[in-house]
């Protein structure tokens, strides 16, 4: 009560004074535009979409399914189909996505596309320093500028990169171990059929195993 | 040569004026003075101004604006710009004569004041013989301005916000007059200059500053509370502040006019720093008799921005007080403390040189002092609370 | 007589005239305000020096603040239904004109020995505040002690009937300097007494009041000046007590109007002519 509160206080502000001059705890100011504040590895801003290699239509992994355009609060994702199927990285014939617009004036960075998103077609991107001089579509980002290779999304979200390349292996791990299962009781089956008719005729039989995708660099490793 | 340093403005005023005849050169001085006042005092403000944005910012862990000019420099020079080129917006209902005169008549008696104050050694505008008490009657204006600048927005809370000024103003004004009634009492004249040389005498290389003294310290630290208090500063700046009443009574003021109050502001505050380093601090006088050497004007310059510095420092600190915290302050605290340090100020005087007097005041203040923290300011013992919802 | 005194008589005389004449009554206390300005700075004219900053001090600084919160507290800033003027104010302007005629005629007809010869004016005492003190605290201790008594009992009072209750020769031509400041005094007092006697709110008849005060304040003054013993300072302290006094009966009337408008609900003098409520 008798002002030796104040002292205090003066005396910490006169400490922050003094200090902010030698210690750069006690000024911790970035100064933007000349640097720039540690990027954090979980900054989200705006979606972009993955390809796989480097042919960015064909790699894409996006199957047009437009769950994400379904669930979008603010409805900022816009999807046309295609009607035709092109084969897609590993050479399947898939849809594919001919129109993918994200207005990212709209977008309001929550996540939810890349939380629903089956096929790990879309992910958070962490640049932010997007303005424009353009008013009338400079912020409307189609199919193109939105698609980024998966080089990409491991310089931006190295963690998460290696958790979705470990996952999409081990599906297509498990997937392919089936298609093997699946071929070997083809096969068998054949075999025993033909076993009574001609012995060549379970040759052909083999399933095209699709060429083991070169590119994961986590292939058969699980990160923990 | 020292002695031309510290002249330097008198005779060059004197140099100036020699070329008119002789009856225009009374008249003459007094413009050249004017004219002098009217220059430094504002561009000591904008000085002011981005010393406390850096200084504030520094204490708050930040750099203060930065980006205009060398370390921010031009700062006031572009805030200045941006205030005289904003549109000028008068709410339709406002009183538009009143809106205008109330920064004008603040920015007037603000200036006014400066008339009376020792800015150097023979420096003084005018020399009057109750120089004190006109001072203190051109601050009492300054409350008549704020209450026209509140009611003439037609807003509630631009009035609201100018009757807690007024009312602040008011409560403090007691308090800082009687807190200088006991220097007026010591020294036997309202006159400031004659304050000042009773100041500028020295035993042993340190100064008879009247702050040296029981009496003086108390005198000054309650005379700096009210000057606070007087100037709408933080802590007591209830009725600017901006989370309070969005600007509180200059909420409706915008471009050049809210430049003028802010001005008025700053420069008030600069001469209740000048009074209270002319009574209390020793006005223009050398801190030690060995720095005598020193031009006048530049200890007081000196002392003006030295109060700046604290009251900057204070308002990087302190949190806001509520108005009935401030006006519980100002009446139950101050103005006691400030009656009973007339009474030990006349106690010294009759008590004779010698250590007695220094303990004997000293004892006085300080068991007061915490006496009144104790009881004056106790915490109301609130009951539980109780509601009443409409039935 | 100089520019300086007409410049400074046309400033008070207007702000008295607005004090009484406009619709606003702030606007009405901010001429009040003007016209205490120009009295002081005449006060200054005629070398009272404390006197005039007492005034700037105590009558701006706090007697144009209280009626400004007087106005505010009773919502005097509203224009009255029936306009501003009383239900008869020809009497009160015919009285106000007729003591103004009786007054002029008397200043001007003045047979006093006093100094005035053409012009020249008497050598200004040298008046300092030390001068002052010691009068206050040796001729004047009883009058001081009073009107401290007299202050205390009006701050009180005006604390608790504010508080809620369970608040006019030959006719001599020649305008010498002291007939001019009697002039000047004269026609604010029936400035003031018009508006006491002819408007509606209550707080502008205290306006009136203050100013009939005032002017009576610089008759004292004038008649220190250019009177026979200005050394003897008696003029200016009977000047600083009726303003001390002023002050104290300010702020009882302007209690007593916010107590009687927390009552009645209005100011409006013309609508509280009985006893009844």
């Amino acid at each position: 009560m008798l002002g030796e509160g104040i002292l205090k206080g003066l005396g910490e502000t006169a400490r922050n004074f003094a200090g902010s001059f030698v210690s750069a705890e006690r000024l911790t100011t970035v100064q933007y535009p000349e640097e720039r504040a540690p990027v954090i590895e979980d900054t989200r801003d705006f979606p972009f979409l993955v390809y796989d290699g480097s042919d960015w239509e064909a790699g894409l992994r996006c199957v047009a399914c437009q769950i994400c355009e379904k669930e979008c609060p603010p409805k900022c994702i816009y999807i046309v189909k295609s009607t035709d199927k092109k084969p897609d990285y590993v050479g399947k014939p898939q849809i594919y996505p001919t129109r993918f617009d994200i207005d990212i004036s709209v977008c309001m960075s929550c996540q939810i596309c890349v939380e629903v998103c089956p096929f790990e077609a879309i992910k958070m991107d962490t640049q932010f320093e997007l303005s424009t001089t353009d008013r009338f579509g400079g912020l409307l980002y189609d199919r193109k500028e939105l698609a980024r290779s998966n080089e990409y999304y491991h310089s931006i979200h190295p963690t998460e990169a290696a958790e979705v390349d470990a996952r999409l292996a081990e599906e297509k791990a498990k997937s392919d171990a089936k298609a093997k299962a699946a071929a070997a009781a083809a096969a068998a089956k054949a075999a025993g059929t033909v076993a009574a008719a001609t012995p060549s005729a379970a040759k052909p039989v083999t399933p095209a195993s699709p060429p083991s995708t070169t590119v994961d660099p986590a292939e058969g490793e699980t990160k923990g | 040569m020292i002695e031309k340093a510290d002249q330097i403005f008198v005779l060059l005023a004197h140099w100036l004026v020699s070329f008119l005849p002789a009856e225009l050169q009374h008249a003459a001085m007094v413009l050249l003075g004017v004219v002098g006042i009217i220059a430094t005092f504002p561009a000591i403000f904008a000085l002011t101004v981005l010393l406390e944005r850096k200084g504030l910012g520094r204490m708050q862990n930040r750099y203060g604006p930065n980006r205009v000019g060398p370390y921010g420099l031009f700062q006031p020079i572009a805030d200045g710009l941006k205030s005289l080129t904003k549109e000028d917006i008068v709410p339709f209902s406002a009183d538009a004569v009143v809106h205008l005169l109330a920064p004008v008549l603040l920015v007037v008696v603000v200036f006014m004041g400066y008339a009376v104050l020792p800015i150097g050694r023979n420096m003084t505008l005018v020399n009057m013989d109750a120089g004190l008490l006109f001072f203190f009657a051109i601050g009492a204006s300054t409350e008549l301005s704020v209450f026209m600048a509140g009611w003439s927005s037609r807003n509630k809370y631009s009035l609201l916000g100018a009757m807690r000024a007024v009312a602040q103003m008011i409560s403090y004004e007691v308090p800082m007059l009687m807190s200088s009634v006991a220097v007026v009492m010591m020294t036997g004249s309202l006159s400031l200059n004659k304050i000042v040389e009773a100041q500028n005498q020295y035993t042993f290389g340190l100064p008879h500053w009247y702050v040296f003294t029981p009496w003086g310290f108390a005198g000054f630290i309650l005379f700096a509370i009210a000057a606070t208090a007087e100037t709408n500063r933080s802590p007591f700046d209830l009725p600017e502040g901006e989370s309070e009443l969005v600007a509180g009574y200059f909420t409706e003021y915008s471009g050049f006019k809210f430049a003028l109050f802010f001005l008025g502001e700053y420069v008030g505050m600069m001469g209740v720093s000048g009074l209270g380093a002319t009574l209390f601090l020793g006005g223009y006088s050398a801190p030690l008799q060995a720095l005598d050497f020193v031009p006048s004007w530049i200890w007081f310059f000196a002392k003006i921005m030295l109060a700046m510095c604290v009251f900057i420092w204070i308002r990087g600190t302190l949190p806001r007080l509520r108005q009935d915290q401030l006006m519980n302050f100002a009446w139950k605290f101050v103005l006691p403390l400030t009656l009973l340090n007339l009474v030990v100020a006349g106690m010294w005087r009759f008590m004779g040189d010698g250590w007695m007097r220094w303990v004997v005041c000293s004892a006085i203040l300080l068991a007061a002092y915490v006496l009144m923290a104790r009881v004056g300011m106790r915490k109301e013992r609130f009951g539980p609370r109780s509601y009443r919802y409409a039935e | 007589m100089s520019v300086v005194f007409y410049l400074i008589a046309g400033l008070t005389v207007a702000g008295a005239l607005a004090a009484v004449l406009l619709k606003n009554t702030v606007h009405c206390a901010l001429a009040l305000t003007v016209a205490f300005a120009g009295l002081a700075l005449m006060f200054l004219e005629l070398d009272a020096q404390f006197a005039g900053f007492a005034q700037i001090l105590i009558y701006i600084g706090a007697v144009a603040i209280l009626v400004v919160f007087a106005i505010l507290l009773t919502r005097g800033s509203e224009t009255p239904r029936d306009g501003v003027f009383g239900r008869k104010p020809f009497i009160g302007l015919v009285t106000a004109a007729g003591i103004f005629a009786v007054l002029g005629w008397a200043v001007l007809h003045s047979g006093w020995a006093l100094p005035d010869a053409g012009g020249a004016q008497t050598a200004a005492p040298t008046v300092t505040v030390m001068q002052i003190g010691n009068a206050l605290m040796d001729r004047y201790v009883l009058p001081l002690e009073i009107v401290a008594l007299l202050l205390t009992a009006a701050l009180i009072g005006a604390v608790i009937v504010a508080m809620h209750e369970k608040a006019g020769g030959a006719m001599n031509p020649h305008l010498s300097p002291l007939t001019g400041y009697l002039l000047v005094a004269a026609l604010l007092f029936a400035i003031g007494l018009a508006g006491a006697l002819t408007r509606r709110n209550a707080i502008l008849v205290l306006i009136g009041i203050e100013l009939m005060l005032n002017a009576a304040n610089l008759n004292l003054i004038a008649f220190w000046r250019y009177g026979p013993h200005p050394e003897a300072l008696t003029g200016m302290m009977f000047a600083i007590f009726s303003i001390a006094v002023a002050a104290a009966e300010a702020a009882v009337g302007l209690g007593l109007v916010i107590s009687i408008h927390r009552h009645t609900k209005t100011t409006d003098l013309d609508a509280m002519n009985r006893m009844k409520g």
